[in-house]
């Protein structure tokens, strides 16, 4: 049975969403009280939880002494419609290590490791761009000094047009796309993950449509933030000088 | 408590600088605190050409000309004169290990550790092969911060309410809770005695049966 093509009908997505809308953002801080910084993040029906251990004692030594950033993502066995294992995925893990050595200020503690671990408890696509965003609300939980917040979002070409924040039915495995990660919602990315092919006039509109989507979902993690050190400071002594 | 959004949410206009709630000023990493020209960046803070960005989520506190950031919630950041409790890690030639829950471990010289007896000698070379003796890998010690430095915490447990500790309770809670006051080792009206360290670690120790004066703090336990 052929599904009615909204896309070209009513310029809408089968879920209702226009080309450049994003999910609902939603988010818990303080899951795992023993780690240093904790947070559930969901971002439509992907749902990521990420702990964060650190800066703590290590005995890797890196080249110049710097903090050692250790990444783990992996997807659980019940995450995703089809039944698989639980998959830690390196090349994923990779990515995101990049992107957050690029964002904490490293030299700030020398001879010191942080483990950032991510688990995506439910998949619905946008699966490193989740684990990025919560990531990033964790590394701010645990009080590590970073050079601003992350935002990623995935963008793909989904029955010739445009989408943003992919959702599991549109994530095919051919269809091109880019995971873009930019820092304060500014239009500069420092991360791009770019899969398939893709014509070379299709790229700028897409990295565009990148640019305005981060700004969004910039926006919805630097309101978490707010609301969670607004939480914070009515428990903590605040310091006095 | 579940709080949930629909994309940015209308009480805060994009990209506003930072949030003032009461006297005290929050704000976000990334954001662009002040100038560079007037004032110098501190702890949670960091220059970006020519502006003083914030590094971590907190209050903005600035004194004289120095901005800092303080954040709410983050490890234990020792400062001298602490009063804190770690668990021994290791043991080392002439100094322990210790973990006090910050962002290295402590260091507790043999020198500056108060010898069981009380009595404040120079240590032999027998002293460092009795280390073992004294203290091992898993005991809980009361100790006090002696310096800082950017890879190392150096401790000390000269005076005789320091030392290792012996039976009692461990309670972890956040360090952020613990404020600095003139004194952390309290006398509970029914005989226990509580220490309550910098570094967020809570001791409980039963109470005494007058033990503790006579043997200078050192006590122990005959139970494996």
């Amino acid at each position: 049975m052929k599904r009615f093509n909204t896309y070209d009908a009513y310029k809408i997505r089968y879920d209702g969403r226009r080309f450049d809308q994003i999910r609902n953002v939603n988010f818990k801080f303080g899951l795992y009280p023993h780690a240093d910084g904790s947070v559930y993040f969901e971002q439509g029906c992907t749902k990521v939880i990420c702990a964060v251990y650190g800066p703590r004692q290590s005995r890797i030594r890196t080249s110049d002494d710097l903090c050692h950033i250790n990444c783990q993502f992996s997807l659980s066995s019940f995450a995703t419609q089809s039944k698989k294992k639980a998959q830690r995925s390196m090349e994923a893990g990779r990515l995101l290590e990049r992107t957050l050595k690029s964002v904490i200020d490293r030299s700030a503690y020398p001879k010191t490791r942080v483990d950032i671990f991510c688990e995506i408890i439910q998949g619905d696509g946008s699966h490193l761009a989740a684990c990025i965003n919560a990531a990033s609300l964790a590394l701010v939980d645990a009080g590590i000094p970073v050079k601003g917040v992350v935002s990623a979002v995935e963008c793909g070409v989904t029955r010739g047009y445009i989408c943003t924040d992919l959702n599991g039915s549109e994530v095919r495995s051919s269809a091109p796309k880019i995971v873009l990660a930019t820092l304060d919602g500014k239009r500069e990315s420092i991360m791009v993950d770019y899969k398939n092919c893709l014509h070379i006039n299709q790229m700028e509109r897409m990295i565009e449509a990148g640019f305005d989507a981060n700004e969004k979902i910039y926006a919805c993690l630097r309101e978490a933030i707010l609301l969670r050190t607004e939480d914070l400071r009515k428990v903590v002594a605040v310091k006095e000088l | 408590m579940k709080v949930e959004i629909t994309g940015p949410i209308k009480r805060t206009k994009p990209f506003e600088n930072d949030k003032d709630v009461g006297d005290i000023k929050i704000v976000v990493p990334g954001t662009v605190i002040s100038n560079r020209t007037d004032f110098m960046s501190g702890h949670g803070t960091f220059y970006s050409n020519d502006d003083i960005v914030a590094s971590v989520a907190g209050a903005v506190r600035q004194v004289n000309k120095l901005l800092t950031v303080q954040p709410f919630k983050s490890r234990y950041s020792p400062d001298v004169g602490d009063v804190i409790v770690g668990r021994v890690v290791e043991v080392q030639q002439k100094r322990w290990k210790v973990d006090i829950n910050s962002i290295s471990e402590g260091l507790l010289a043999l020198a500056n550790v108060s010898l069981p007896g009380g009595e404040l000698r120079r240590k032999s070379a027998e002293d460092e092969m009795r280390m073992r003796m004294y203290m091992e890998e898993g005991d809980l010690v009361v100790a006090e911060v002696l310096n800082v430095q950017s890879d190392a915490i150096q401790l000390q447990a000269r005076t005789l309410r320091y030392g290792k500790l012996g039976q009692g309770l461990l309670v972890k809670v956040s360090p952020s809770l613990m404020k600095r006051r003139k004194t952390h080792f309290h006398d509970l009206h029914f005989g226990a005695k509580l220490i309550l360290a910098r570094n967020g670690w809570v001791w409980i120790e039963p109470p005494s049966d007058g033990q503790m004066s006579a043997t200078g703090g050192y006590t122990h336990s005959d139970e494996l």
